[in-house]
Parts: C-alpha cells; sequence; structure tokens
C-alpha cells in the first residue's frame, strides 16, 4: 500500500491521484512559503501595474494625483503671484486642489472605514463650500444652503454604502435602494431650497420623482425578492 | 413546528427507508429547505465571532495506521443520511439568525491550515463543521453554532465506527445504538435549554470580575496550541491520594497555577487586578437531563478562589473545587443558570430587537457577563470508550477547545483515552509560562509529561 507524500494518508495501490489533495503521491506539494516566495520573487522580477494588488494601485494613485495637485497649486500660485502681484484667482484652485488631495488620501487610506472617510469627505468638501462663500463676499448661503444639500447627499450615500456592504445578494435590490435613496435626496434638495428661499419648508415637484422614484424601486424589489430569490418570510422574521 | 414537518413527511417503514426518504424530502429542490432557529447556547456565537474569536473546537483522533482514504469517502454520504441536521448553513435574520439547509455536501480537508480556524462564508465554506485528514490524524472541526462538545463526540464515534467497520471490523452491535426511531428523530435537533426551562426559577446572579492573565498577545494569527500526553494511570494515581478525579485535580492546578501567577505579578499590577481566579468547566447536561439533543446542551460550573482571603494551598484548592463542582452541579443550580440564559432570550423586548442591534449588544454582554466572569476553561471530555477493536487502533485524542479571547488568552482541553490522558493548552500570548509552570507541577509529582506540538 502506498502513500501520499503530501497529505500522508495510505493509497490503494490502483490509485493514482490522491483524492484528498489531487496530487499525485509521490510529489509532494510546496510548501506555504515557498508560494509566497515565488510570489514575492515574481512581483519583483515584474514590477508591472497589473501585476501590483490593489493596494499597491492606490496608493500608486494616490502619489501620481498628489504630484498632480500640488504641482497645479504651485503653477497656479505663481503664475498669479507673477502677474497679479498677490494671491486672487488662484485661491480657488488652491482650494479644490487640496480638497481633492484630502478626499484621494482619504480613499486611498480609510476606504475600508467608510464611516471616518464619508465624516471626513464631508468636513473637507464643506470647509470648501464655507470658503468660496469667504472669497465670494460671504453672503451665507455655505451654511445656509451648500452644506445642508451636502450632509443630506452624504447621509444618503452612506446609507447605500452600509445596505450594499451588508446586503449578501446584490442584484436589482441594490438598484432599487439606489434608486430610493435618490428619491429621498430629490425631497431633501427641494425642501432646503424652498427653506432657504422663502423660509417655508415645503415640497413640490420632488415629490412627483419620489413616487415615481417608489414605484420603480417596489418593482424593483419584487423582482428581486420574490420572482428570483424567494425570501421565507416566517424563517427571516422568526422571532 | 419542525418537529411536526418531520412527522409529516417521514414514513414510518423502517428506519433505513424513513431516513433516505428524510434525506431525499431534504434534498430536493422544489420543496422548501428546512431550518431550524439556534439553539439558546449558540446565539451569542454569530455576534462576537471573528477570525481570531472562531468558537470553532476540534477533536481529533490519532491512528496507529496511516488513515485508508477510500474508507472515508465510502462513509460521508452515512453520515451525510444519520445527520441531515448539520448539513445547514448560518443565514442572518431580521431578529435572529437561523439555520438553514444547504446542498453543500460533507467533504474531507486536508488538514494543513490554521487550527479552528472560522467558517468563512464568503470562500464558500457554507457548512459549520468540517473533516480534517492528515497522515493517521482524523480531526473533526465544529463550529459552536452547531453543538458542543458532546454532540461533536457523539457525531465522531459514529464517524469512526463507519469509519472501521469499512476495514471489516464488526461494530455493528455499536452501530445499532446510533438507530433512532423517527418519530423520536426530531429530538436529536430540538433546542433543550427550552425544553428544561422552568419560568417559575429565578435567575442566576451576576459574578464579580475576575483576574486574567497579563501576557502580550501574539500576533495574528494568534492561536496556539500546545499539546501535552501523560500516562493515564499515573494521574490518576495522584489524584486519587486527593481523593479527587483528575478533573477537579487538574482544576485545582489551574487555580493554583493562576494564583502562582498573580503573586509574581509586580505589587502595582498585582493590586490593580481583580482578585478573583475562577474557571469555567463545561458541564455536559446531557448527563443530568434526559436529553437526547445533538446539539448544544451544556452549561458551566464555575470553582473559585478569592485572593484577597489569603494565599490557598493546593490542597485547600482541591477542596474548594470539590466541594463547589458538587454543589454547582446540582439539578436546582442548573435550573437556576437556565432560567438566567433562556429567560433573557424570551423577553419580549429583546426578540423584538432588529439584528444588527443586538448584535452589538450581545457583543457587549458576552464580554461583561462572560469572558469578564472568568480566568480560565478546562473542558474535559472524560475518558473515551471505544469497542475493544476499535480501540486497538486508535492511539489517542485530543481535544482542542475554541481559541480564547482577548481576555481569557489561554485554555485546556482534557480527552482521556487507555492510559493516554491528553491535555490540549491553546494559547493567544507570546507567553508559554503558565503552561510551563502547569507542566512543571505534574512533573514534581512524577507524572511523565511528553510534549507535542500540533
Amino acid at each position: 500500500m502506498g502513500y501520499c507524500k503530501n497529505c500522508g494518508v495510505a493509497l490503494d495501490e490502483n490509485i493514482d491521484l490522491c483524492p484528498l489533495c489531487g496530487l499525485n503521491p509521490d510529489e509532494e506539494s510546496p510548501s506555504f512559503e515557498k508560494i509566497m516566495l515565488k510570489e514575492t520573487e515574481n512581483t519583483k522580477s515584474y514590477p508591472r501595474f497589473d501585476r501590483l494588488t490593489k493596494k499597491q494601485r492606490l496608493t500608486f494613485f494616490w502619489e501620481l494625483s498628489g504630484i498632480i495637485l500640488l504641482s497645479t497649486i504651485i503653477i497656479t500660485s505663481l503664475i498669479d503671484f507673477i502677474i497679479n502681484k498677490s494671491i486672487t484667482w488662484s485661491k480657488y484652485s488652491i482650494t479644490v486642489s487640496l480638497v481633492l488631495l484630502v478626499n484621494t488620501t482619504l480613499f486611498t487610506f480609510l476606504r475600508k472605514r467608510q464611516f471616518i472617510f464619508l465624516i471626513f469627505s464631508f468636513l473637507s468638501t464643506a470647509l470648501l463650500l464655507m470658503l468660496f462663500d469667504w472669497y465670494s463676499q460671504n453672503n451665507g448661503w455655505a451654511i445656509q444652503l451648500g452644506i445642508p444639500l451636502l450632509f443630506s447627499f452624504y447621509f444618503w450615500v452612506f446609507l447605500i454604502a452600509i445596505i450594499t456592504k451588508y446586503n449578501k445578494h446584490h442584484g436589482l435590490n441594490i438598484l432599487a435602494y439606489y434608486f430610493l435613496a435618490t428619491g429621498f435626496f430629490t425631497l431633501c434638495i427641494d425642501g432646503i431650497i424652498a427653506f432657504y428661499q422663502t423660509k417655508v419648508f415645503q415640497l413640490q415637484w420632488s415629490i412627483i420623482v419620489f413616487a415615481c422614484l417608489i414605484l420603480i424601486s417596489g418593482i424593483l424589489l419584487y423582482i428581486h425578492y420574490r420572482l428570483k430569490k424567494e425570501i421565507f418570510l416566517k424563517r427571516f422574521f422568526h422571532i | 413546528m419542525i418537529s411536526h414537518f418531520f412527522l409529516i413527511t417521514l414514513p414510518f417503514k423502517s428506519f433505513c427507508s424513513s431516513f433516505k426518504n428524510f434525506v431525499v424530502v431534504l434534498n430536493n429542490n422544489n420543496t422548501k429547505s428546512f431550518w431550524y432557529p439556534l439553539d439558546n447556547a449558540a446565539k451569542i456565537y454569530p455576534a462576537i465571532q471573528n477570525d481570531e474569536l472562531t468558537n470553532v473546537y476540534r477533536i481529533a483522533v490519532v491512528l496507529k495506521e496511516r488513515i485508508k482514504i477510500a474508507h472515508l469517502i465510502n462513509i460521508l454520504p452515512k453520515l451525510e443520511e444519520r445527520f441531515p441536521y448539520y448539513k445547514v448553513t448560518l443565514k442572518k435574520g431580521f431578529f435572529w439568525y437561523y439555520l438553514e439547509q444547504t446542498n453543500t455536501p460533507f467533504q474531507l480537508i486536508v488538514d494543513k491550515s490554521i487550527l479552528c480556524r472560522a467558517f468563512d462564508q464568503k470562500r464558500n465554506e457554507r457548512l459549520l463543521f468540517r473533516i480534517l485528514v492528515i497522515k493517521n490524524r482524523i480531526s473533526i472541526e465544529f463550529s459552536h453554532i452547531l453543538t458542543d462538545g458532546g454532540g461533536a463526540f457523539r457525531f465522531l464515534q459514529y464517524f469512526l465506527l463507519l469509519y472501521f467497520q469499512q476495514g471489516g471490523i464488526d461494530v455493528r452491535e455499536q452501530l445499532n445504538e446510533f438507530v433512532v426511531n423517527p418519530k423520536d428523530f426530531h429530538e436529536e435537533f430540538v433546542d433543550s435549554y427550552k425544553e428544561y426551562f422552568k419560568k417559575e426559577v429565578p435567575p442566576n446572579f451576576k459574578r464579580p470580575k475576575s483576574f486574567h492573565l497579563p501576557f502580550p498577545l501574539n500576533r495574528k494569527p494568534r492561536f496556539d496550541v500546545l499539546v501535552a500526553v501523560m500516562p493515564l494511570d499515573e494521574i490518576k494515581k495522584v489524584a486519587q491520594d486527593k481523593e479527587v478525579n483528575i478533573t477537579v485535580y487538574l482544576i485545582a492546578l489551574y487555580l493554583y497555577v493562576l494564583q502562582d501567577i498573580h503573586k509574581t505579578l509586580p505589587e502595582y499590577s498585582r493590586n490593580k487586578k481583580n482578585k478573583i481566579l475562577r474557571i469555567q468547566v463545561p458541564v455536559n447536561l446531557r448527563n443530568i437531563y434526559p436529553s437526547k439533543t445533538m446539539r448544544n446542551f451544556s452549561l458551566f460550573v464555575m470553582p473559585e478562589i478569592d485572593l484577597r482571603l489569603g494565599h490557598y494551598t493546593f490542597d485547600e484548592i482541591i477542596k474548594i473545587v470539590y466541594h463547589k463542582i458538587q454543589l454547582e452541579t446540582d439539578e436546582k443550580l442548573i435550573n437556576k443558570i437556565i432560567a438566567r440564559n433562556v429567560g433573557g432570550e424570551r423577553k419580549i423586548i429583546v426578540k423584538g430587537i432588529p439584528l444588527f442591534l443586538k448584535s452589538l449588544l450581545l457583543n457587549y454582554k458576552y464580554y461583561s457577563m462572560g469572558a469578564n466572569q472568568y480566568s480560565g476553561v478546562v473542558t474535559n471530555i472524560g475518558k473515551i470508550n471505544l469497542p475493544e477493536a476499535v480501540e486497538k487502533k486508535i492511539d489517542h485524542f485530543i481535544l482542542t477547545p475554541p481559541p480564547p479571547n482577548k481576555k481569557l488568552k489561554i485554555n485546556c482541553g482534557i480527552a482521556g483515552f487507555k492510559n493516554n490522558l491528553v491535555l490540549s493548552f491553546g494559547n493567544i500570548t507570546i507567553s508559554k509560562e503558565f503552561e510551563k509552570k502547569f507542566l512543571n507541577f505534574l512533573v514534581q509529582q512524577r507524572i511523565n509529561v511528553k510534549l507535542s506540538k500540533y
């Protein structure tokens, strides 16, 4: 009776391949360390973009975008300074570049911690709006209009991200959730703009958009959960 | 509900045919797959588990000969037939998790990976147990969501009997013990905690926090196991000299070593740490109640010493452990613990909380009412007896408890077989001081301890 060199079990004489590990009984599988070493060697000898890991690619993207944005800041401020002898119009490009840099940094290093990523992204963008407001006569539109709209946008994005993350079955249901979130976001836009203009919170056009989106979402959810995949309500909701 | 489902679908002609039909019903894609809620003990595990705290334990059997793989492959369908309630996967409901039938067949896996690793549904590991094979060792790893050591060991017993039957050993008599009347089959997957829950019994009290070992944690993957094999008769003799059994002796030793480590801490650290040393000892409730369940049905007794009262000699600890175990395994006290556990789950306010919030609460409760309350775990599967012809083929068994949590850090599993007692220390720290002190004590008692590593 022979033995498999890989997993060490006894095999009948007429067996060519070990039914447990699928290898030739005389063949010893390379150890995990050897495989890893080989992988590392391969990576070292072929430092091509398509061989980089996702993390390496993101870091590469971050470095590249960092160089571009910092160059933009330096070049625009220099041109502005040379022409006008002070920083005038370039403050817009500097602010936008800095906020973009913050957001690409957040995306590269905190993309898995969605809550923190979105909070800091929101804060940086809100700061951008406030600075723009300040640059342009400071009439308060950022706090009364811009930031509430931005907040509602981030809120629905966050909710969608959470739902997508914890939903195992990604199909039409995700599309339905996107539609629903868009519907709610239109309500927010309508309400916030109305409040900014008239100091009264009233909804007009967004109700029609919302009703349409609700209908579409309902159909999509029905298709996903009832027609494509049956959910056994009794077990799902058992208490 | 489930029992009615089975009673309706199972024909009552003969045992074998009924089981076959039962499985056909379960495997029929046109039929609704069967499901059942998690038992009371299992409910907490999905909420707390992660890559390190896996809640997966292992029972390994080391044979004297190399494993004949063809025999193992032949018995897998029979196992599926006999234990259809283990052919399930974990699903999320709105209020609770539940177990749902899966079509994934029972499989054999080469035992070359990390011990007691988590079941990863993303990697298509849908079942909640695995059978691992290497050289002359067969191991089964079960998630505590599915069953406890009692259930897993019975599964392994049947597994071994089938395996050796393939090798020509006559074990028909022992296999007949596994034959169950179809009418009573549902008893194997009932939640026995609920079955034996008494509403009128007052719940158990909360214990004060206990001491935890101060060792720094290992780098991930943290879990490491040290196996110590010793002659059963030698340790039995030293335990008998103290007029106690092996379990009591080893629990007392565990406490004694903890006390020793507590004593050697720097004064500031010693004063800051809790001074109650408490060991969690699982008790198989099937030995107390007439339950046939193959799901979780165990609770814990917790012998303890309070270092605020002074230093304890080993003999004093033995006395305390002995009496504490006698007291706490009393059925009335067990009822009290069941009342606490099941009572909580039955509260409408608990039932009605959505799962994601419930998971957060359970996670908090696990540490406040669970891990904080004990300093160590000693789990003893006892002396394993099998038919003589089968015993001749087996060298020893190893019971590896689930990886301990970050507070507990170390635990110990014990399995006795013929004249071998095997201690398996699970450890997630960089220190082996505990094991060293524990085994040194045994060596000082003139017990021959042989160490091995998984």
